[in-house]
């Protein structure tokens, strides 16, 4: 199966969009497949490992989802990212703890614009390419939950920025070794996910724009939580409900259910203009994920695995 | 509903932070807070960061005027409201608010220049984690400051970010080192062994050029150090022990609420006083039970098909009623257990999903009457 299909993949959308669901989705098909999965969420810990059942721990850990097995999860951080990470490129060994601890190194780290997404993205490089168990890399699949859209973005156009704005040295060979990652097809995937409402569908078509503009285009565009596409006809049962004949004692019934179906075909009419106009926009397909209620969210990330797996192999 | 509503613990604030993760409705929330205020009769301002331009709309701006501009309320008396105080709205626009900043700050216009040409400050700038937020403190420092308004309602970026933004004060001080900047100044005189070896290190990771880019920032940045080390002060001030009221707007599904939930335990970590919750987009229980919808939707059935209509549009029908009961049940465990773990004299509010966004004042003040029922 090895080197078939990509083995980076970042995700990201609106808040409140599904990420973390989709990213669960993709790691347990892929365990499900017997590959060693290692997701990633950037900054704050959050959504994904609670989804996953992991406790929150120190950044950079690795710790198994007991939900899941083949499924680790960690959370990278950029300060202490960054820390780790020069500390052992440069084998400074015990010596690096004071450097970091340095008010310069701290001035430094600050000012420098984007050096801790960078080094995020080169730990997760590391993850990816030098970790070693035997004569097989450590990971089959790597899974970013890169956060919201403007953040994701700030963090995926960095290595670029960098190796601009550091002309030299350890950063800017760092940097381009990072932007060289993502920018490769075969490896990096970058996936956004939208609800099918107004502002996030708008929201996903900025943020897939921006990415091609970085060369970051490619992955695909989810929007989650869609409702089957209402038939022909639905508008004149709808009116049909509201005018149904039934006993008294069932008229207050009639009435939430009626309004419950007009609400649903509002819902549904904004959807589907949005994801077509989002469709023609884009000139890409959309994957429609539905709108699923039974158990947690571990439960809809199983259901959801075949879609997403399909859409993004 | 609580005892006091969220409008009237808003009443009591001069400043007021909406804050929650992403997708909720802050910026909405925050608008209508503003709004509530100015109907009764209060100066009040809503700063946003990135207002959906429905929103924009609403207020009535093109694109919301950097500093602020006043909102016309001349649409409310014809849907009965008479606003007797005033509002305003602005956007941050965040590289013309850092360059306001060092313009304000720096010795003289020389020092101000050095520090906008510098290539590490233009992209600090724009990209610096926190900096947007840094700003958005700033901005609202000056404008309770001004006296210009009797409240000033700050909207936030997502909650991952809304920590850094309780702590963006903080980022900054790294910048703010006396220490530092003596160091970068005269390096051999006045640097010890150690941290010689800290900028041998630096220059060897950095690179030549950007080092000596980033030291000339720092210096240059150490011209209004002390000045903006007691904004920074004063700005942490304004945030802490409840001078500002903070309004968690939040969705009712676990995964937000989970979320939610970590947030309020971090904001009373950083002594940030929640004043409300607003549960944003709330389905209530539906108004009958599964046995009697069923019996509808039976007789609907039966009497489309008496009729030839079709069945797919029954199905479709069906399956909307079990999708809203199914939505509005998930709901209610999570939001129970949420509300009952708030702080004690936290209020909140429940508003429901409706089918489209704020595109009006009439829209924006109905919310308000939730927050303040």
């Amino acid at each position: 199966m090895a080197g078939r299909h990509r083995t980076l993949h970042y995700v990201t959308g609106k808040g409140g969009v599904g990420k973390s669901t989709v990213c669960a989705a993709l790691a347990l098909a892929a365990a499900a497949r017997g590959e060693r999965v290692l997701a990633i969420e950037l900054g704050q810990p959050g959504g994904l490992r609670r989804l996953l059942g992991v406790a929150a721990d120190a950044a950079g850990t690795i710790t198994p989802a007991r939900a899941a097995p083949g499924v680790a999860v960690a959370w990278f951080e950029g300060a202490a990212a960054l820390g780790e990470y020069l500390v052992r490129r440069l084998r400074l060994g015990r010596l690096g703890r004071a450097l970091i601890a340095h008010p310069l190194y701290q001035a430094f780290a600050t000012a420098a614009p984007g050096l801790r997404e960078l080094m995020v993205i080169g730990k997760v490089r590391d993850e990816l390419v030098l970790q070693q168990v035997g004569a097989r890399p450590r990971w089959d699949l790597i899974v970013v939950d890169a956060g919201a859209s403007g953040h994701a973005l700030g963090h995926l156009r960095m290595p670029a920025a960098a190796a601009r704005s550091f002309p030299s040295g350890l950063v800017h060979r760092e940097a381009a070794r990072n932007a060289a990652l993502l920018g490769d097809r075969a490896t990096c995937a970058v996936h956004v996910v939208a609800l099918p409402e107004e502002l996030p569908l708008a929201e996903a078509a900025q943020v897939v724009v921006a990415l091609r503009a970085l060369g970051l285009g490619g992955g695909a565009l989810f929007v989650n939580q869609c409702r089957p596409a209402a038939p022909l006809g639905i508008d004149a049962l709808a009116v049909r409900l509201g005018d149904l004949a039934v006993a008294p004692a069932l008229e207050a019934a009639r009435d939430e259910v009626a309004t419950a179906v007009r609400r649903a075909r509002r819902w549904e009419r904004i959807q589907e203009r949005g994801v077509a106009a989002l469709e023609a926009e884009l000139a890409m397909a959309a994957v429609r994920l539905p709108r699923l209620w039974q158990g947690d969210g571990l439960a809809r990330a199983v259901a959801l695995a075949p879609l997403v797996v399909e859409a993004t192999g | 509903m609580s005892a006091r509503s969220i409008g009237a613990m808003v009443d009591g604030h001069r400043l007021v932070v909406v804050v929650g993760t992403g997708g909720v409705g802050k910026t909405t929330m925050a608008a209508a807070l503003a709004l509530g205020a100015a109907l009764r009769g209060r100066r009040a301002m809503v700063l946003t960061i990135d207002p959906a331009r429905a929103l924009a709309r609403a207020l009535g701006l093109a694109a919301l005027a950097p500093g602020g501009e006043p909102v016309s309320l001349a649409a409310l008396p014809a849907v009965g409201l008479r606003p007797a105080g005033s509002l305003a709205a602005g956007m941050l626009d965040q590289k013309h608010a850092w360059d306001a900043f060092v313009n304000r700050h720096a010795p003289s216009a020389a020092a101000a220049r050095t520090i906008l040409d510098n290539r590490f400050y233009q992209e600090l700038s724009t990209s610096f984690a926190g900096a947007t937020e840094y700003m958005a403190i700033e901005e609202t420092c000056r404008l309770a400051e001004s006296g210009r308004y009797d409240l000033v309602v700050l909207d936030t970026p997502p909650a991952a970010h809304a920590l850094d933004f309780l702590r963006a004060p903080e980022r900054l001080d790294p910048l703010l080192d006396h220490r530092v900047t003596a160091l970068l100044a005269r390096p051999t005189a006045l640097a010890g062994a150690f941290a010689k070896v800290v900028l041998r290190w630096l220059e060897q990771a950095a690179g030549h050029v950007a080092m000596a880019d980033v030291s000339a920032f720092l210096l240059a940045l150490d011209t209004l150090l002390d000045d903006a080390v007691a904004r920074t002060r004063k700005a942490r001030e304004l945030l802490r022990g409840g001078n500002a009221g903070f309004v968690l707007v939040t969705g009712p599904r676990q995964l937000v609420l989970d979320e939610t939930g970590a947030f309020v335990e971090r904001m009373r970590a950083v002594d940030a006083e929640l004043t409300g919750v607003v549960l944003n987009r709330a389905h209530p229980a539906p108004g009958c039970t599964a046995a009697e919808a069923a019996a509808v939707l039976a007789e609907l059935a039966a009497t489309a098909a008496a009729d030839g209509a079709g069945d797919p549009a029954v199905a479709w029908a069906d399956a909307a009623w079990r999708d809203a009961e199914a939505e509005a049940a998930a709901e209610v465990a999570p939001v129970e257990t949420f509300l009952a773990a708030l702080p004690p004299g936290v209020a909140h509010a429940v508003i429901p999903d409706a089918t489209r966004d704020v595109h009006s004042l009439a829209d924006l003040a109905a919310v308000a009457a939730r927050l303040w029922a």
